[in-house]
């Protein structure tokens, strides 16, 4: 990676922290921010102590501040190659001495830590005002969910100009065959749709090492491994393609 | 080299047929041709955007891309295609991050160019509130931040007023070194004229003929209007096929220099006085519609 493209990541930081991060922070601060702000001024000190506090405060985690997990990731992933391509930006960048694969690794990589220690700043924060959670094991979790679903952005990205809406509808659809397989009976999959749940990328087991790390519970190596390995393939085929298919359309 | 593009069901649309170019270092060379005719896919394979699918290209002996990923090219697309909310100066301190502009000279040469393309009144804007013009001059700008070895202009001048064109031609010819290749996909075959050394013109996907445009007039037929005053007569005598126009003016059929000369002297002698005598087609022209014929639009 040449210190040009170094260089430039003080440009792509603050965008994407103001076109993309944008609406899930603001999505966030209505969710739980505003909830959170009054649940704290309207109960006596120390309430949020106590076991009715502790449980709401959980309750409020798992249910708004992880939206932007997801969110965020996906907000991340899509639009970065594919746009560049749509709207010819790439034929400026790229006229530029400067490595496609490096421009695009190195956009990714700021992505992922920008999101990574956002989520981690949400987390001490709302962790300040409610009750411990552990900011290091949240991060964790970001950085297992931007491995899954950047990896798929930066694949599907190389691949097609409908990134965004290929990667809502394999995210979907991998959700509810895993989930269905997981039912009595497999929720009566024919054999060949379960083949394709489990070919698909492993959502569930990443809500599932999720919930153990903010649970801070011990992790499924197998799960693990799967996750990671799933993710960083796609973004290694995404980045082989991205090498060997044109540019231009 | 050819291009062939292929959809997902195997349709087949040859862009680029057996294109065979060389530039030299130190020449201007201009393609010229109608919508449609390859131009850009030309320049695409150059800038290595898309990959020839036989044939080989190369720029000082290396793959395009990796050409332009170690030294860059100074590129202004037919398109202006840049994020919108980008202010104009924002966009050249990017872009001049990636052409490799050192940290201590941005400022300096981000200034130079603003300066060079008279666009300070509008650096502080966003790139969505710039006329075509103004936009254009932000891509024009852009492509000479760093001195590069090989500077592709495609419809450089689309957008742009007469003042500025003008300008563009004055840019050109500054840019014209013994180092530099410069290549302008144009329709506009005036400013190939005046710009270049060489012309190819390319029609469906085919180079049909290269014109070298600073010797082709003596021999060359060429068309002539003459702009008489009196003894349209004897003109029309001296060449055949003349056509009087109802403005007075006689359009001469296709002649090399020395026979319109000849043809003059003969009128004159005999009492015709003409005040001027223009080519009714350039020799770039005339090669251009002889090789496109009912294609150009």
């Amino acid at each position: 990676m040449n210190t040009r493209l170094l260089r430039y990541a003080r440009y792509q930081a603050p965008e994407f922290v103001t076109h993309r991060l944008a609406l899930p922070l603001i999505l966030l601060v209505f969710a739980a921010g505003l909830p959170t702000y009054v649940m704290t001024k309207n109960t006596p000190p120390g309430w949020m102590q106590s076991p009715q506090g502790i449980n709401l405060a959980r309750q409020m985690f798992s249910q708004s501040i992880t939206l932007f997990l997801p969110l965020g990731a996906f907000v991340a992933a899509v639009g970065v190659i594919s746009a560049d391509r749509q709207q010819g930006y790439f034929r400026f960048l790229f006229s530029k001495p400067i490595n496609i694969l490096a421009y695009y690794l190195q956009t990714y990589v700021l992505h992922a830590i920008i999101y990574v220690a956002v989520f981690g700043l949400i987390v001490w924060g709302y962790s300040a005002y409610t009750i411990h959670f552990s900011v290091h094991r949240a991060m964790e979790a970001a950085v297992l969910t931007f491995v899954l679903i950047g990896g798929l952005g930066l694949l599907f990205g190389a691949v097609t100009r409908f990134d965004a809406a290929t990667l809502i509808v394999t995210y979907i659809a991998a959700l509810v065959l895993q989930q269905l397989t997981l039912a009595p009976a497999h929720g009566g999959l024919p054999e060949w749709l379960m083949t394709v749940g489990r070919g698909l990328p492993p959502v569930l087991k990443l809500d599932t090492l999720r919930d153990h790390l903010y649970a801070a519970q011990p992790l499924d190596s197998a799960q693990l491994w799967h996750v990671l390995g799933y993710g960083g393939g796609a973004a290694v085929i995404g980045l082989l393609l991205l090498r060997r298919l044109p540019l231009s359309r | 080299m050819s291009k062939t593009y292929r959809s997902l069901f195997g349709r087949e649309v040859r862009a680029v047929e057996d294109v065979t170019l060389d530039v030299a270092p130190g020449e201007v060379l201009g393609i010229a041709g109608p919508n449609g005719a390859g131009k850009s896919t030309i320049i695409s394979l150059l800038l290595g955007f898309l990959k020839p699918t036989s044939g080989t290209l190369s720029i000082d002996g290396m793959e395009p891309r990796a050409y332009v990923e170690k030294f860059g090219v100074s590129y202004v697309p037919e398109l202006m295609a840049l994020p919108t909310h980008w202010t104009a100066e924002g966009a050249l301190r990017r872009l001049a991050v990636l052409a490799g502009v050192p940290s201590d000279k941005l400022g300096v040469e981000v200034d130079r160019v603003i300066e060079m393309l008279a666009i300070g009144e509008h650096r502080k804007k966003r790139l969505k509130t710039l006329s075509k013009g103004n936009f254009q001059r932000v891509g024009l700008a852009q492509a000479l931040l760093m001195p590069t070895r090989v500077v592709i202009f495609d419809e450089p001048t689309h957008g742009l007023d007469p003042v500025w064109t003008q300008k563009f031609r004055e840019i050109v010819a500054s840019l014209k070194g013994s180092d530099r290749a410069i290549i302008i996909a144009s329709h506009n075959l005036d400013e190939l004229e005046r710009l270049t050394d060489r012309v190819a013109i390319i029609d469906r996907g085919k180079i049909q003929r290269v014109v070298t445009v600073s010797g082709a007039s003596v021999s060359t037929l060429m068309a002539y209007r003459v702009r008489v005053v009196a003894g349209g007569d004897a003109l029309t005598a001296q060449f055949p096929g003349a056509v009087l126009g109802s403005n007075g003016d006689l359009d001469l059929p296709p002649i090399d220099v020395p026979t319109l000369n000849a043809g003059l002297a003969a009128a004159i002698g005999t009492g015709a006085l003409i005040s001027a005598v223009i080519p009714r087609e350039s020799a770039l022209e005339q090669a251009f519609h002889a090789s496109v014929g009912g294609t150009a639009q």
